[in-house]
């Protein structure tokens, strides 16, 4: 009947549907929050000029964007938090996610002050833009970084170098964090040498074997 | 009744100003929660730097256990308080406007550089090219928020949330600066006007110490 019908579509998973670029960005920490959950999801990626040609009717704006039985819901990392409490990777207790809330917002501040570099990191390979890349690297590169994984390591080592920056689980800013590291490591190598606690956390989270089967199979862009 | 010995003690750090721990102070106001409004002054601010996890104020003591990052505090004290909107999407919502509150900052931040004497440049010419559309980029969409939501003087579900409190002081600070910005969206004006009308909020607004941003 009727009743049994409503239970049904209580009881039954949202649909999901992301849409985002192409690559990996700051949208990849969604993508990967559905795989470890073996949550299915519609994963969106635009090309070319597909941004470009529906900005205007997008709901914010700008991407990523996430339906949820069609509901919309902006903004990178609300968007992560929300399915990170959905699937269960925000620590613990409260204070946990105040502090994988804490190091993400850390994160964001860190990509601002690393603008001016990310530019010239993605061209530095193209006719001229060596001398604009290596000026950007010490001038902006190297103290946002300096400053950045320099609380990170603090804050890795005060938690116990256990493989996870807050309490003893995975939770989303690992995720963060680790894939970031991975985009570094690919256009400017050697950049996060010296800093063994990161190393420690990106060998113990890319070794969770879930993630692994992912970064396996998805879709390879070099951010 | 409840032993106030139960209730952890809560200290919030910051320099003499409002900015977006103001946020946290108004949760506490709001929530009739005692804290100590801990002001550091910038003289004294290299001696304890050490002190904070992140290096950076404002950071919350809960118990002693520091939570850094502006944001970070709101979201943790709003939950605790129940100013998170009534759902979990509701939470994300209000999540994702203060983040694209975050954005609105990183947006205008150049002409109050230029207009609070920071950074050489011409004030006119800044308020021209940069503040006005960044308010017009972002308001356009807040007041649309508010609006699809009801027009319930809220911008996410039916209650007061932390970021009614983030858009109320950012209304305050702006038109400061730049009177009648916020004219055009009459919406977001209505959210503010409900905030300040709360007793509590409104006294401490008369008695908080008064500081430019």
């Amino acid at each position: 009947g009727v009743s049994q019908a409503t239970e049904e579509k209580k009881n039954m998973s949202p649909v999901y549907k992301f849409t985002y670029f192409h690559g990996r960005g700051i949208g990849e920490v969604a993508r990967q929050l559905f795989f470890l959950s073996d949550t299915p999801f519609e994963d969106v990626r635009l090309v070319g000029e597909e941004w470009m040609k529906i900005k205007d009717q997008s709901p914010w704006g700008h991407l990523p964007w996430l339906e949820i039985d069609g509901k919309v819901l902006c903004q990178s990392f609300a968007i992560a938090r929300y399915l990170a409490i959905q699937f269960g990777f925000v620590g613990k207790t409260p204070f946990e996610s105040a502090m994988v809330d804490a190091l993400g917002d850390q994160y964001k501040d860190y990509w601002n002050d690393m603008k001016p570099f990310f530019m010239p990191m993605y061209r530095q390979n193209m006719e001229g833009m060596k001398e604009e890349f290596e000026k950007k690297k010490k001038d902006v590169g190297e103290p946002a970084r300096d400053k950045f994984y320099g609380i990170l390591t603090k804050e890795y080592k005060k938690n116990g170098s256990n493989g996870h920056m807050v309490g003893d689980s995975l939770t989303w800013i690992d995720l963060v964090v680790v894939d970031h590291m991975g985009v570094m490591d690919h256009y400017v190598p050697g950049f996060l040498d010296g800093f063994e606690e990161m190393r420690d956390l990106q060998k113990k989270v890319n070794a969770n074997p879930k993630l692994a089967e992912w970064i396996k199979k998805r879709p390879h862009t070099p951010q | 009744p409840v032993s106030t010995l139960a209730m952890p003690s809560y200290k919030l750090s910051e320099f003499d100003t409002r900015g977006l721990a103001e946020v946290s102070r108004q949760l506490f106001i709001l929530s009739g929660t005692p804290y100590e409004d801990n002001r550091i002054s910038k003289d004294q601010w290299p001696a304890l730097k050490e002190k904070y996890g992140f290096g950076e104020l404002p950071v919350l003591e809960v118990d002693g256990k520091q939570i850094p990052q502006s944001l970070a505090i709101a979201r943790y004290l709003a939950k605790e308080f129940g100013f998170y909107g009534a759902n979990a999407f509701e939470a994300a919502w209000i999540d994702a406007l203060a983040d694209q509150a975050k954005d609105f900052i990183s947006d205008i931040h150049p002409y109050f550089a230029i207009a609070m004497g920071m950074v050489a440049g011409d004030t006119d010419k800044a308020k021209a090219e940069i503040a006005l559309p960044a308010i017009k980029k972002h308001f356009d969409l807040f007041e649309k928020v508010a609006k699809d939501n009801g027009s319930n003087s809220h911008f996410v579900g039916s209650n007061f949330s932390y970021f009614d409190i983030l858009i109320s002081e950012f209304v305050f600070s702006i038109d400061s600066f730049l009177p009648g910005s916020f004219d055009a969206f009459p919406t977001v004006l209505a959210v503010r006007a409900k905030v300040t009308s709360i007793p509590a909020i409104k006294e401490w607004i008369e008695k908080r110490p008064k500081t430019v941003t």
